[in-house]
């Protein structure tokens, strides 16, 4: 038996409850076509089946790991949506859990960053509306953007199972930062998150940017308006400096402008080199 | 590689309340993968544990790396491996005299490894000895493999456990972490060896560490869980493999909720005594097979074995 397929063929057992179930009660011969099993695979799995025990406890000791560690890579990954969540009254093992079960019991392992982010695409997906909410999506929006900047930053190459590609680069634009437009004023809840409540935070449109900055922290959060704003997505995009002013209606050699672009060049935003 | 003695696993669920500074252990082993930071990250080990594994370091006892994790032995480029990439710059920054793994498949996962011991062929040996001997120069430390525990074996095998062990470290010129809970829980649950016919098929001048824990039954099983006390038979087999070996150190887990709801939460007082009464015993073992000064704690200052005669106790 080819061990790379025997190994791949047992992680599908694992992550997919229907073929787990055939192969616990033995009858996985049988429904070999329903899984798309080739006679290889069906073999293999055939093999697992003789020990209907012994895999029902292993996909049971995968799922208790599996949501054992989910809530915790979350709470480094996303620190403050989870203390926000924790504010708000959610259940946060509940949470993953949902988590888990909605992404095919897929297991990111040590891509916390990766997990963080698909994690907070789901809640972004799925929290129902309430008290908080609102606020709740600005927190979250800004720690997968983090999550997304730190995991490209850092990663060699995808996970097995991550994402497959990365994105194309941009042309002076290095990739270690990014803007997150907030829709509540969140940064009062950011500086005393327990002395006030998320839910509190009220409705003002806004923006911050996210650079990473090779701290133990990883990233810095700026504050910035609209026009700055506007610039640096611009940048990201991959827009020229003289493009970008004219749609700000600025000259290209405006201070504030210059000040920007410089700031970025420092903060290691912009590549220089390359434009 | 000098002879250490007596030492502890340091994981999550002992460190914090076990008095590890105050203990006279010889030896800490470090579960890299709880302290490394994630692979899409930029750091190597986690910021917020750097003051404590640098104070661990520091301290007196030797650092031994050990993980669950490294996934080298998976089918992913070695070079993406979380051995490669976070537990080999982790052991040269603890100044680890050795580095250990399980023999698990693995690759970006976690939870999937401790159900997926390797395949037992003579395909696997070639394949697997390639990445070992690859991992090891990089490591630039002996690099020792762990006999995993398991309860659902991997199809395909052409070899006896032991036997495919023993072709492993001969191929990749590699060592052995010999773990006597594994054996005489794969024993109790498949029969398929005893501990001594186990250690009998092993080339034991290759073994660098040995680990010894207790585990529990549940469901009709007996589970690898470092959740009781060591039981007799490894004991006993203990005394007989530091006979037959010399290894680096002996070295106790002690775990409670990190492998199944079915065990227990470790009880920092009652847990305690039994760590220490663990480790005493396992002390004297080896103090019986080497010596009374044979272990780093309880060594002769150089002065005193310097001058020693010939023939004279040092």
């Amino acid at each position: 038996m080819n061990p790379e397929r025997t190994w791949q063929l047992w992680r599908r057992v694992l992550r997919e409850p229907a073929l787990a179930e055939a192969v616990i009660a033995g009858d996985v011969l049988e429904r070999a076509a329903e899984f798309g099993l080739d006679p290889e695979q069906t073999e293999i799995a055939a093999e697992y089946a003789k020990n209907g025990p012994g895999v029902k406890w292993a996909v049971d000791a995968y799922r208790y790991r599996l949501l054992r560690v989910t809530p915790g890579a979350v709470a480094e990954g996303a620190p403050l949506t989870a203390r926000a969540l924790r504010q708000l009254g959610h259940d946060l093992d509940a949470l993953a859990a949902g988590y888990v079960e909605a992404s095919g019991w897929a297991d990111r392992g040590p891509y916390v960053y990766t997990v963080t982010a698909e994690y907070l695409d789901h809640l972004e997906r799925t929290l129902p509306a309430g008290p908080g909410s609102g606020p709740l999506l600005d927190l979250l929006r800004l720690e997968r953007t983090a999550a997304r900047l730190i995991a490209r930053s850092a990663r060699p190459g995808p996970a097995a199972d991550g994402p497959t590609a990365d994105e194309p680069a941009v042309p002076g634009w290095t990739g270690r930062g990014a803007v997150v437009r907030l829709e509540h004023e969140i940064l009062g809840w950011l500086a005393d998150p327990e002395g006030t409540s998320l839910a509190d935070a009220p409705a003002a449109p806004g923006a911050l940017l996210v650079r990473l900055d090779g701290s133990a922290e990883l990233y810095t959060l700026t504050g910035i308006g609209g026009p700055a704003a506007r610039a640096i997505e611009g940048l990201a995009a991959g827009l020229p400096v003289e493009r970008i002013a004219a749609d700000l209606g600025l000259d290209p050699s405006d201070a504030g402008l210059r000040g920007l672009l410089d700031s970025l060049t420092d903060w290691g935003l912009r590549d220089v080199t390359s434009c | 590689m000098t002879p250490l003695g007596i030492g502890l696993q340091y994981n999550p669920e002992v460190a914090e309340w076990f008095p590890f500074h105050e203990s006279r252990i010889d030896a800490v082993e470090v579960l890299l993968d709880t302290v490394i930071a994630p692979l899409d990250s930029p750091h190597v080990i986690l910021p917020d544990r750097l003051a404590e594994i640098d104070a661990l370091v520091a301290a007196e006892p030797t650092v031994i790396a050990h993980s669950n994790y490294g996934a080298e032995f998976g089918f992913e480029p070695l070079e993406r491996t979380a051995a490669v990439l976070r537990h080999v710059p982790a052991a040269q920054r603890f100044g680890s005299p050795w580095m250990s793994d399980h023999c698990f498949y693995g690759d970006g996962s976690w939870s999937d490894l401790w159900s997926s011991p390797v395949q037992f062929s003579r395909a696997e040996v070639n394949r697997l000895a390639e990445r070992a001997s690859r991992l090891q120069e990089l490591l630039g430390v002996p690099l020792a493999h762990e006999n995993a525990a398991y309860y659902v074996p991997c199809p395909g095998a052409d070899l006896a456990e032991p036997d495919f062990l023993a072709a492993l470290v001969e191929k990749a010129g590699t060592h052995l972490h010999i773990d006597l809970h594994n054996i005489h829980t794969n024993a109790v649950n498949f029969g398929a060896y005893t501990l001594k016919s186990y250690l009998d098929a092993l080339p034991l001048d290759r073994v660098v560490e040995v680990h010894v824990a207790g585990g529990s039954w549940s469901g009709g099983v007996y589970h690898d869980w470092h959740d009781s006390r060591v039981p007799e038979p490894v004991w006993e087999t203990l005394e007989d493999l530091l006979t037959r070996s010399r290894p680096g150190a002996v070295v106790l887990e002690v775990q409670g909720r990190a492998h199944s709801s079915h065990t227990r939460e470790l009880d920092p007082h009652a847990d305690a005594e039994l760590i220490l009464g663990d480790l005493e015993r396992a002390a004297l073992i080896w103090d019986r097979v080497y010596g009374p000064h044979s272990r780093r704690t309880t060594a002769l200052p150089a002065a005193a074995t310097t001058t020693a005669g010939p023939g004279e106790p040092a």
